[in-house]
Formats: C-alpha cells, structure tokens, sequence
C-alpha cells in the first residue's frame, strides 16, 4: 500500500493544494493498536478484515468501502521463469517463503495451499509445504528475499510482484486464484470531522484515484 | 571500599536520576500492570512459545561461547601496547554497534547468501547458511560480539602490567602467565563484557529477521516470536516479551552475583 498512498496522496494534492494528508505506514495490527491506543487518525487502509472488523467491533470505524482488488500470485526470480511452468515444476522450488498465518498475505496463502491440495492433492502441496523456510511477517520481507535469490519463490500480493521487473509471477491455475480486497475506514476518533480526510477519501474512488490505483497493478472493485 | 564512597546528589541531579529512573523502569512496569493470570497462563501454553525459547537459549549460549573462545584473544590483543593497526581494528569493531540490526542482516546476505560474497564457494561445498539455525547464531554474533569485546578490552588494560612481569620473571611461559595473572585480574570485567553481550545475543531481531528468517523450531527466536505474536493477538507478545525478560534478569543476576558471592566466601 505504501507506494500507492504515496502516489494517491501526490495526485489528491495536485488536485487540491491547500489540503493537507498525512500518512503513516506500518503492520495492520500495529495500526490497530495504535489507532486502539487513541491516535487521532481520520482513515484507515487495510487488506485484512479481521482487523477493520476489529475496530468496527469498538465503534473505532464508522463507515467501511472495499476501494480495489488485489490477487495472491507465486513470484520468483526472473532467472528461474523457465523452470516452473506446470505444476510439477512447483516442487522444483527448494525454498519457498510464504507470509505469516496471522499476517493476511499469509491467511490468503493458505487458502491457495487449500486450492491447490482440491486440485492437486495432499502430496504435491505437502511436498511443497515441506519447503517453507520462512513465515515473514509482512509481503516486502518475502519479495525482497526472492529478489534477492535468498529464496526460489513466494507468494506475494500481485501488485508487489509486478512492480518488480526482476520478478516473474508463476501462472496459478484459475481454481487456486484468491482475490484479496482492499479496504478503507472512516475512524471516528477525532471529534470533528476532518475536511481533508473526506476528500482524500473520495478522490480514492474517484476517476484519478482509480487510475493511480491502476496503475499500480491494482484491479478494480467490480473485477471478478 | 564501598562502605566509605558517599555520593551526594543535588536537588537537580536527584530529580534528574529519577526522571531517567522513571522513563527506564515505567514501560516494563506497565507491561507487567496491564498483563492479568488469563493472559499469562494463555501465553504459557501457547504452542510458539516452547521451541522459540528452548532455540533462543541455545543460539545465545552458543553464540556467547564462540564470542568468549574468539573475543578474548581479540581483546587481549588490543589491549596491548597502542599500536595503529590496533587502534584500527578496534574502531572497526564498534561499527555493528553503531550501524542497524537489520543492516547487519542484508550485509550477512550479501556475505553468506546464494548471491554473496562466499555464496557460491559455500555451495560447491554443499553448504546454505541462511534460513538455519546457524544463521540465527551468527546473527547474535555478529550484533553482540562488540560488546564483550569492548569490556574485555578494557578490562585486560587494567591488568597490572608488573605482575605480568613478575609471572614472566618466576618462569611462566606467556600463555601461563595470561591463565593465571591476566584472566584472573580481569575476571570481573570479562563477566561483565559476557553478560553483557549474552544479554544483547537474547534480543536480537533485527540481525535475525533477515539473514535467518522466521520458521518456528529452525530460525524463530523469542524477539521474532513476539514479533510475530504481535500480529495476531498483542496481548500475547506482552506477556512473551514478559517472559523472556524475566529469563534474562534471572540468568544476568545469577551471572553477575554469584562472582561476588564466591570472592565473600
């Protein structure tokens, strides 16, 4: 999200130039306890919704809107693109890293393993489970490590991968895609209501926002 | 000696100690306030916690050995007569201090991984250090080495130069001479540069993030494991973090008190 917003928040200036954005980067769940712990944030951008629910649950966030899409995809190196193509190339993979099960790249992993054991069956996706060497704990940890050939592949948000040219996303099949969305809170922290914050807000789903977010390799809400 | 130091301390020096005093004990305080028997006993039988401290202590005791077989002779080098290369080397070995963990962890990448330096002589031979428990060791190493070496250093320039000399006089060869003059002189110092570096071998995260990774059991040591904790319940990385630095005080008072109690005996 961080490249994005940076770019979201360029054009919404450009657009209004007396507004003012702030924006603070980290973990869902280190936002959640920050935003728990009182600070004075207008919105609130996630791709998990156990943590949006969360702050939903406290009456932190009133009003909630999926803004884009993203996809689960397998990236590796570019040196390796010609060694997996079918899924028994899968198992060429000798170190994989997946995201942690409590971090939502790697909630949204697991579901893939679900898909891909329907349709393989248990042993490839055992085999393959038995190459996990890391659970990172956010998405950038696990490209930076398959960019930096540490590891062969890992599944990251396609968005991540895409903006990398040294990495090459692995076709999955159509009944393993998993769709992710993104979403973004109004919090009702701050007693008055923040002019800038609701602008902001709409300019994300507004016609430059959506083409900003585009560009970034996001897909858009309506996509199935 | 102790008996008869009084340091008075003015009105500004005492409010002063006790702001610092404040600041330094208030969070670990709050962190044992706000965590109730519920979320402890949860944390105490939660499955992460068993093999992250079971592999913590024995990395960091692993680590600490290889520091104290490695440092000593470092430091007792460095701590001899000044000489330019020394005064180098011992600049350079306060750099991991300075420089981020988690820097230290792309540079031991770029140093032992597939595509460093030594990577492909490592693989000719068969061998792979990232994402291994050697790689969680060599991390605490690398951030925790300085510290003992640092204390060493200066405890070994404490020795008095004369009773090496006397030692040398009566006959003992230099290696006699350090074992029973110089190791046992600068015992205190030395314990205190282990205890020190142990200490900062239990923490370390940064370092270990990124050259070892986070795979429970293999590279998933305590600081990572409430790293992780932290995404899925914070509660459970309070009391975790409570745990770990309970082990740490435990082990560092023991470490630090029985030296004292066998020079009284």
């Amino acid at each position: 999200m961080t490249d994005v917003f940076q770019d979201l928040k360029a054009g919404f200036l450009e657009q209004q130039p007396n507004r003012e954005i702030r924006l603070s980067f980290g973990g869902s769940q280190a936002l959640r306890t920050q935003i728990e712990h009182g600070a004075k944030a207008n919105l609130f951008v996630s791709a998990n919704s156990h943590h949006i629910k969360a702050l939903e649950d406290q009456s932190l966030i009133d009003t909630v809107a999926h803004f884009a899409k993203n996809r689960v995809v397998l990236a590796t190196h570019i040196n390796h693109q010609n060694r997996i193509r079918t899924p028994e190339d899968l198992l060429k993979i000798a170190r994989l890293i997946i995201g942690a099960k409590d971090v939502p790249i790697g909630a949204y992993t697991l579901l893939v393993f679900d898909h891909l054991e329907r349709i393989y069956g248990h042993d490839l996706t055992s085999l393959l489970r038995s190459r996990i060497v890391s659970h990172e704990n956010n998405v950038r940890l696990i490209r930076a490590k398959v960019e930096m050939g540490e590891a062969d592949a890992g599944f990251v948000y396609r968005t991540d991968a895409l903006s990398r040219p040294e990495l090459h996303i692995v076709q999955l099949p159509s009944g393993a895609q998993v769709k992710t969305p993104c979403m973004i809170g109004v919090l009702n922290r701050s007693r008055s209501v923040d002019e800038s914050a609701q602008q902001f807000y709409h300019y994300v789903f507004s016609e430059a926002g959506q083409s900003i977010l585009r560009a970034h390799h996001f897909l858009p809400v309506g996509e199935k | 000696m102790a008996y008869f130091r009084h340091n008075p301390l003015s009105k500004t020096g005492l409010a002063g100690a006790c702001i610092l005093l404040f600041l330094l004990l208030m969070p670990v305080m709050a962190l044992i306030l706000t965590s109730g028997v519920n979320e402890i006993q949860a944390g105490v039988a939660h499955e992460l916690l068993v093999p992250a401290l079971a592999l913590t202590l024995k990395t960091s005791l692993l680590s600490l050995a290889l520091i104290i077989t490695l440092g000593t002779p470092l430091a007792w080098w460095l701590s001899g007569p000044t000489q330019t290369t020394g005064a180098i080397v011992a600049t350079l070995i306060q750099l991991p201090i300075v420089i981020p963990p988690a820097v230290m962890g792309i540079g031991l990448l770029q140093t032992f991984g597939r595509n460093g330096v030594f990577g492909p002589a490592l693989d000719t031979l068969g061998l792979s250090i990232p994402f291994t428990t050697t790689a969680v060791v060599l991390a605490q190493m690398v951030v925790s080495a300085p510290f003992y070496v640092q204390a060493a250093t200066t405890a070994f320039r404490r020795v008095d130069a004369d009773m090496m000399l006397v030692a040398r006089t009566l006959g003992a060869t230099p290696r006699r001479a350090f074992f029973s003059v110089a190791l046992p002189a600068a015992r205190s110092g030395l314990i205190t540069g282990a205890a020190l570096a142990w200490s900062r071998a239990l923490g370390e995260f940064g370092a270990t993030l990124l050259f070892a990774g986070n795979l429970s059991g293999v590279t998933q040591t305590m600081p990572l494991a409430i790293f992780s904790a932290f995404e899925s319940d914070s509660e459970l990385a309070v009391v975790f973090s409570l745990i770990l630095a309970a082990i740490g005080v435990m082990i560092l008072s023991c470490l630090l008190l029985v030296p004292k109690l066998r020079r009284k005996g």
